[in-house]
């Protein structure tokens, strides 16, 4: 065992995952979105100690300004045997205003200088907005992120309705806030549920914000006790829709992002539905630079900031990426609009010594509409004939790699 | 050695994980592994990271993988026991060791300390590792030809394949020790005096004595009948009547060794009745079908011989009575005793240490090493730990002991240093 080459003293260093964001150096991409991990100053604090490269405080609002919230508040999406494939939540804003919420970015600035320390507002009127910019810029935050889509509906406007579901509104209110916010970075943090994002994204270049947050919970109903008839969560014999959050609301994420990477010039801040290591470089490929996470957190807990940066260290050096941002925007070439995509022949083709002859496949394909496999003996067999290419067999197929598509033409 | 879970059935198993906090298995496992940790890293497709978390907490990581009894460690603790099954935590354990090895990546020791390490049974080669990772030099003596103590030299050829070890150990290549085979050490003294300090952890290999008449012709050795057939020097046993004398884990490896060395018949002997025998699941899996009969509540008390010739084992049948002890105690059946025919009798009845140092350590009975919690002997630099310390262990509970002996040396050179 001796005589081994030996060439180094000492540990080697572990791979740099720092990305710079609007100027802001981040020792990670892992940011606290705003959100109930953030809304207490020593709960913040032990996430920074865990490892996250930032917070962004929860929506915090001018004083004087009514959060009044009603539990219980969350709820959840089953599926397959597991909890929390998404979550629902009927939370407001912060119920610290900014007189609170100023102190702790002084504080945190002092405790964690390395560290991304922002603040998330919401207000009504300019001078709301405006003083709100005011104040977290003279305590010192690194960044202000604006919510233009609390699913409770932002304030303002249309009652009931999100700012950033209107972009005239989103225009006009990003001005508002950068006046005053001047050099300091501004996100914008938009909903999924509008017609055209491209439009609200655009509005909010236009008003002039750093860059934007895409995005936030999608407005849900979570589900109806079907012997009270009364939906998810239940308050007495009341309810009302939640905000859908986690890994159930991840592809919705992917396209909100990459439909603005595709078509706008702004840095993104991605979230929604992140809670591993390979969620998080789908979500840098389709053109997100740093990654914000709520769920996830809230359900397993601010060590999972190990693991992601465990899993995308290993992935990186695997693939040779020497730098986070060498991942951003590597699937946006392969996105184009549906006209664009190549047109050929795919026939179906099933492996039969991994095959395990459950006829899963068989009743897809009869069933899902285009009856091209018949089960001889418990083994599938595909009619190319029949076969149109859908791919559905493969997706329902309990063995991995059994079945696969094979290009004819 | 174990059947692999397959990927689907891996992540399956991984999935049933809670997650708990402050989670009790870890806490059960002598060396904590990280396990919620490395089975969110598995069930997240980063099988490296996994590794890792498990690699850093576990030298021997492969041949815990296989062989780690984790019904008495970590799978007893897991929450889910009576709830649906625990989580199968060793199972995961080696699929992510035989699915990823990395290894440790190589450097040259920074500090100016030497440290002696004596025995490359599971607790040197655990101490070694460690205090080459706090960056000193290492020196490990080792009587055997090979490192890795009853790992190599013991468990049964047929359940263990040796190939796990090595790969576990070639891991560890990057670190620089030094290792020297066939390095008998004989004074501790000469060692104390030209290195900073010394870990001992030399284990338990003299077979336990009978004290039955003419013992020394007639009874033969489980350690040296196992090392024997995992060394390839084993004789068949074609045609010959085997009786074992023993109850624990290590009779069972020789009762499936003999078997394995095509005996005519194996019967294994054991003073109290079936619950009463403390031996592993796996192990008794082992041997389940291997045709091994069973003489419970049965003790040996005699030879018989022909022309000086073994003929029969004459043996004495027991009952089991309650004495208010925690164990039933077993009490000879007046009249009641009956011969076994044998060729050879092979005792496994337990392990004793060799206690010949030139160094006062102030043994115990029964051969218990004495230790504080930092693995300390009375001598202020002499560290041990392993089966000396503990009486007949496990593997993970002998690198616990390194791996703890090997910190407490670090604080003591550092202390010495400032
Ligand atoms: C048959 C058998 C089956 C087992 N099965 C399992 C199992 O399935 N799972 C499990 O976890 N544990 C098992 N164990 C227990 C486990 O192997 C031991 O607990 C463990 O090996 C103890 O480690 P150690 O380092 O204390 O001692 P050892 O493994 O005994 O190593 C001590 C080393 O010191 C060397 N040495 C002794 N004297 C000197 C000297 N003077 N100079 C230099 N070197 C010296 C020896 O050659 C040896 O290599 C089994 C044990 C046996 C005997
Ligand atoms: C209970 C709860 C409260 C939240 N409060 C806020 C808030 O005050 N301001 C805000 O911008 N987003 C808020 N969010 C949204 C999260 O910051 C995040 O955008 C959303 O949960 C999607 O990310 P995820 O899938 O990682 O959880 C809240 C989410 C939850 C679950
Ligand atoms: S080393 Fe043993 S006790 Fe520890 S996790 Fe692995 S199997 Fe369980």
């Amino acid at each position: 065992m001796t005589g081994a080459s030996q060439s180094k003293r000492g540990p080697e260093p572990p791979l740099d995952l720092s990305v710079s964001f609007l100027g802001i150096e981040l020792e990670n991409p892992f940011i606290l979105s705003a959100a109930p991990s953030t809304d207490e100053l020593d709960i913040a604090c032990a996430g920074l100690d865990a490892g996250w490269a930032g917070v962004i405080l929860k929506t915090t609002s001018v004083e004087g300004n009514p959060v009044s919230l009603a539990y219980p508040m969350m709820s959840t999406m089953d599926w397959a045997g597991r909890r929390l494939v998404g979550m629902g939540n009927i939370d407001l804003i912060s119920e610290h205003h900014i007189d609170v919420v100023e102190k702790r970015v002084a504080i945190l600035k002092s405790e964690f200088g390395s560290k991304l320390i922002a603040a998330s507002i919401m207000g009504q009127k300019q001078e709301d907005w405006q003083s709100l910019v005011q104040r977290l810029k003279d305590a010192g935050v690194d960044l202000i992120e604006c919510s233009f889509s609390c699913p409770q509906g932002s304030m303002g406007e249309r009652p009931g309705a999100m700012l950033a579901q209107s972009a005239e509104a989103t225009e006009k209110v990003t001005g508002w806030v950068k006046e005053a916010a001047g050099d300091l970075p501004v996100l914008i943090k938009i909903t999924p549920q509008v017609t055209d994002v491209v439009e609200i994204a655009q509005a909010v270049k236009n008003g002039g914000a750093d860059g934007l947050t895409a995005s936030n919970s999608v407005p849900a109903l979570m589900g109806v006790d079907i012997e009270t008839f009364v939906p998810a969560p239940s308050l007495d014999q009341y309810s009302t829709y939640s905000g859908l959050t986690g890994p159930a609301i991840k592809p919705l994420t992917l396209r909100t992002v990459a439909e603005i990477a595709r078509h706008v010039d702004i840095p993104i801040s991605g979230n929604g539905g992140i809670s591993t290591w390979k969620d998080a470089v789908e979500l840098f490929s389709v053109g997100a630079r740093n990654i914000q996470i709520c769920t996830a957190v809230m359900h397993y807990g601010f060590r999972i900031v190990d693991d992601l940066k465990s899993g995308l260290s290993n992935y990186m050096k695997r693939r040779g990426f020497g730098r986070v941002s060498d991942i951003v925007g590597k699937a946006l070439p392969h996105i184009v609009d549906h006209d664009s995509l190549p047109r050929r022949t795919v026939k179906s083709r099933i492996k039969s010594d991994l095959c395990i002859g459950c006829g899963v496949c068989y009743v897809a394909c009869r069933d899902g509409g285009h009856l091209a496999i018949s089960m001889d003996d418990r083994q599938p067999v595909v009619d190319d004939d029949k076969c149109v290419g859908c791919g559905l067999c493969m997706l329902t197929c309990p063995v991995s790699d059994c079945i696969s598509m094979e290009v004819i033409t | 050695m174990n059947e692999l879970l397959s990927p689907s059935a891996a992540l399956r198993e991984a999935w049933r994980c809670l997650h708990c906090w402050d989670a009790p298995c870890t806490a059960a496992c002598p060396v904590h592994v990280p396990i919620p940790e490395f089975i969110a890293r598995l069930r997240a497709d980063d099988i490296v990271g996994a590794e890792e978390l498990v690699r850093q907490a576990n030298p021997l990581i492969s041949s815990c993988g296989d062989i780690c009894p984790d019904e008495d460690y970590c799978s007893r603790a897991c929450i889910l026991k009576d709830v649906e099954g625990s989580i199968r935590v060793r199972e995961l354990h080696g699929f992510v060791t035989e699915s990823a090895h990395a290894p440790w990546q190589r450097w040259k020791p920074w500090k100016a300390e030497r440290v002696a390490v004596v025995g490359a049974g599971p607790a040197g080669i655990a101490c070694a590792r460690e205090l080459a990772r706090f960056g000193y030099h290492v020196f490990v003596f080792e009587k055997d030809n090979a490192p890795g103590g009853m790992l190599r030299y013991s468990l049964a050829a047929d359940r263990f394949p040796v190939r796990i070890l090595d790969q576990d150990l070639a891991l560890m290549q990057g670190l620089g020790i030094t290792w020297k085979t066939g390095a008998c050490v004989d004074s501790l003294k000469s060692l104390l005096d030209s290195y900073d300090a010394v870990f001992y952890g030399t284990g338990r290999h003299e077979d336990a004595t009978l004290g039955l008449a003419d013992e020394e012709s007639f009874l033969f050795s489980g350690l040296s009948f196992l090392r024997a057939w995992r060394t390839g020097s084993g004789e068949s046993l074609a045609g010959k009547d085997v009786v074992i004398i023993g109850g624990g884990n290590v009779s069972l490896d020789v009762a499936s060794t003999a078997v394995h060395a095509g005996a005519e018949s194996v019967v294994l002997i054991y003073r109290r009745g079936p619950k009463e025998m403390p031996v592993w699941k796996r192990e008794r899996e082992h041997v389940e079908g291997k045709g091994v009969r069973f003489e419970f509540c049965t003790r040996p008390t005699g030879f018989i011989t022909e022309g000086g010739v073994l003929k029969a084992l004459q043996c004495q049948r027991t009952r089991l009575i309650d004495t208010g002890k925690s164990r039933l105690t077993p009490q000879d059946v007046e009249g009641y005793d009956f011969l076994l025919p044998a060729d050879l009798v092979i005792g496994s009845v337990g392990m004793n240490a060799s206690k010949d140092e030139d160094v006062e350590l102030g043994w115990k009975d029964k051969a218990y090493l004495p230790v504080d919690e930092n693995m300390r002997t009375k001598e202020k630099r002499l560290f041990a730990g392993g089966d000396l310390v503990s009486g007949e262990g496990t593997v993970v509970a002998a690198q616990s002991h390194g791996i703890r002996a090997a910190r407490a040396i670090h604080a003591l050179l550092q202390e010495v240093r400032s």
